[in-house]
């Protein structure tokens, strides 16, 4: 099979940088038949004698691995453990959300338990799936990013000297693991909250009472996008915490930026007051709660609107008091990673 | 659990793989291609899988110690490689580090 010879010299070069591979292949090709012609006088058939020149040359991608000079992968050894670690918290605290929603949700409403359970294992599998999306492309990303440090370390680490060993960091930098591990949990939990706020998980109502939305499903849907980002930038900030476990420079700086994005989209939802259900005061007096006459009506209506108008200010304010927390902790990491 | 001739073939597998590059280098001022290295090395008692032998021609041309050009002349196009003046160099340098070390061993050895 002469074929044989085409698939392995394929199996090898696909893999390897394209401007190799035909110098490579023609190298490679080259030696088979050398190898074939070493065989000629033995009497093999040429099929066994393929098969063995073959076999000499070892696996495919053995040999590739040995023309590229190094192994590939997405995540090294070096963080793999931590990698399985986070991906171990991030999936607990999806499942630990999830659950509490569903039996929130089954405490509220218990018409419908069967489409509910069948709707918290959709939602479940997908959480996790995003969630070990998530975590995996941080960590690949890390090891990109990681690697060119790396090697410029070696370089460096033949002339260091004890004296430019960093200090101890501050107890003010470290990050406990309950901390982001806390906050993940949070914040699946308040995305599930913030989408059934504005009608957007399939949550079966039935006959129960009259639900009243705080978000204008509509455009709570258009803005859907916006929504989750922000939800996953606000959950990828919490990842690289468990993932560096202190506070670094990289950190702190990726933490503000992110920040800052979330503003952006926090901002954009808010733009204007299109995303409050318009109907919300209404439909408290029509169930009866409020009384469209009283003081309770003007209370309700004053604090409705103060709502709308303080919702934007809070964001702004507590990005602000985070972009300064984080300059703070940036300041303090700066102070602490020179050496004394 | 690991035979002693196991032990011993895995740890003179790790002494030869040293020797390999230096064995290559002290070939090529003339030139050659692979598989002719591959059989010359062979009859002078070092061993070497092709499967090593081209990837590392390849790596030590891209580090300037070897030159290569493609001979499209015979019926069977070949890449010869030589050494280049860097790769003599190194080479000339490599057999000084070589005796050295054989030295320092053969005492290591004699004396015990």
């Amino acid at each position: 099979m002469r074929e044989w010879i085409d698939r392995y010299v394929y199996a090898v070069v696909h893999r390897l940088p394209q401007n190799q591979r035909s110098d490579i292949e023609k190298e490679l090709r080259g030696l088979i038949e050398d190898m074939l012609d070493e065989r000629a006088g033995t009497g093999e058939k040429e099929d066994d004698r393929i098969a063995a020149v073959l076999k000499e040359l070892g696996h495919p991608d053995e040999l590739a691995a040995k023309y590229r000079g190094h192994d590939r992968f997405l995540i090294g050894p070096g963080m793999f453990d931590t990698y399985v670690t986070v991906l171990k918290v991030v999936g607990a605290s999806i499942v630990l959300g999830m659950t509490v929603a569903f039996v929130i949700g089954l405490a509220v409403d218990p018409s419908a338990p069967a489409r509910q359970l069948l709707d918290y294992a959709a939602n479940l599998l997908a959480g996790l799936i995003s969630g070990f999306a998530w975590v995996t492309i941080i960590f690949a990303l890390m090891e990109r990013f990681g690697s060119a440090g790396k090697a410029g370390q070696k370089a460096g680490r033949r002339d260091w000297s004890p004296a430019d060993l960093p200090p101890v960091p501050d107890a003010k930098l470290s990050i406990r693991t309950v901390e982001p591990v806390v906050c993940l949990f949070c914040l699946v939990l308040g995305l599930l909250l913030f989408l059934s706020a504005a009608g957007l998980l399939t949550v079966s109502r039935g006959n129960a009472p009259a639900v009243i939305l705080l978000f204008d499903p509509e455009t709570a849907a258009n803005r859907l996008l916006l929504i989750l980002a922000a939800f996953a930038l606000a959950k990828l900030r919490e990842i690289g915490k468990l993932a560096e476990r202190r506070w670094t420079r990289r950190l702190l700086a990726g933490h503000a930026v992110a920040g800052l994005l979330m503003l952006v989209a926090g901002l954009l939802l808010f733009a204007d007051a299109s995303i409050w259900n318009d109907g919300f005061v209404g439909e408290w007096v029509d169930a009866g709660v409020v009384d469209a006459a009283g003081e309770g009506y003007e209370l309700l209506n004053g604090i409705w609107r103060f709502v709308q108008r303080i919702v934007p200010v809070a964001i702004v304010a507590v990005f602000a008091i985070d972009l300064a927390v984080t300059l703070w902790k940036f300041r303090l990491a700066g102070v602490s990673g020179k050496s004394v | 659990m690991e035979t002693i001739s196991d032990i011993v073939s895995g740890m003179a597998q790790e002494l030869r793989r040293g020797t390999i590059t230096i064995g290559v280098l002290s070939q090529l001022s003339k030139p050659q291609y692979g598989y002719s290295l591959v059989t010359t090395l062979a009859e002078k008692g070092m061993e070497v899988d092709a499967g090593t032998l081209y990837p590392l021609l390849r790596r030590l041309e891209k580090q300037g110690l070897l030159e290569s050009r493609w001979d499209t002349n015979e019926a069977r196009p070949r890449k010869y490689y030589l050494l280049s003046d860097t790769g003599r160099e190194v080479y000339a340098r490599l057999c000084r580090e070589w005796r050295s070390i054989a030295e320092g061993m053969t005492k290591l050895l004699e004396e015990g």
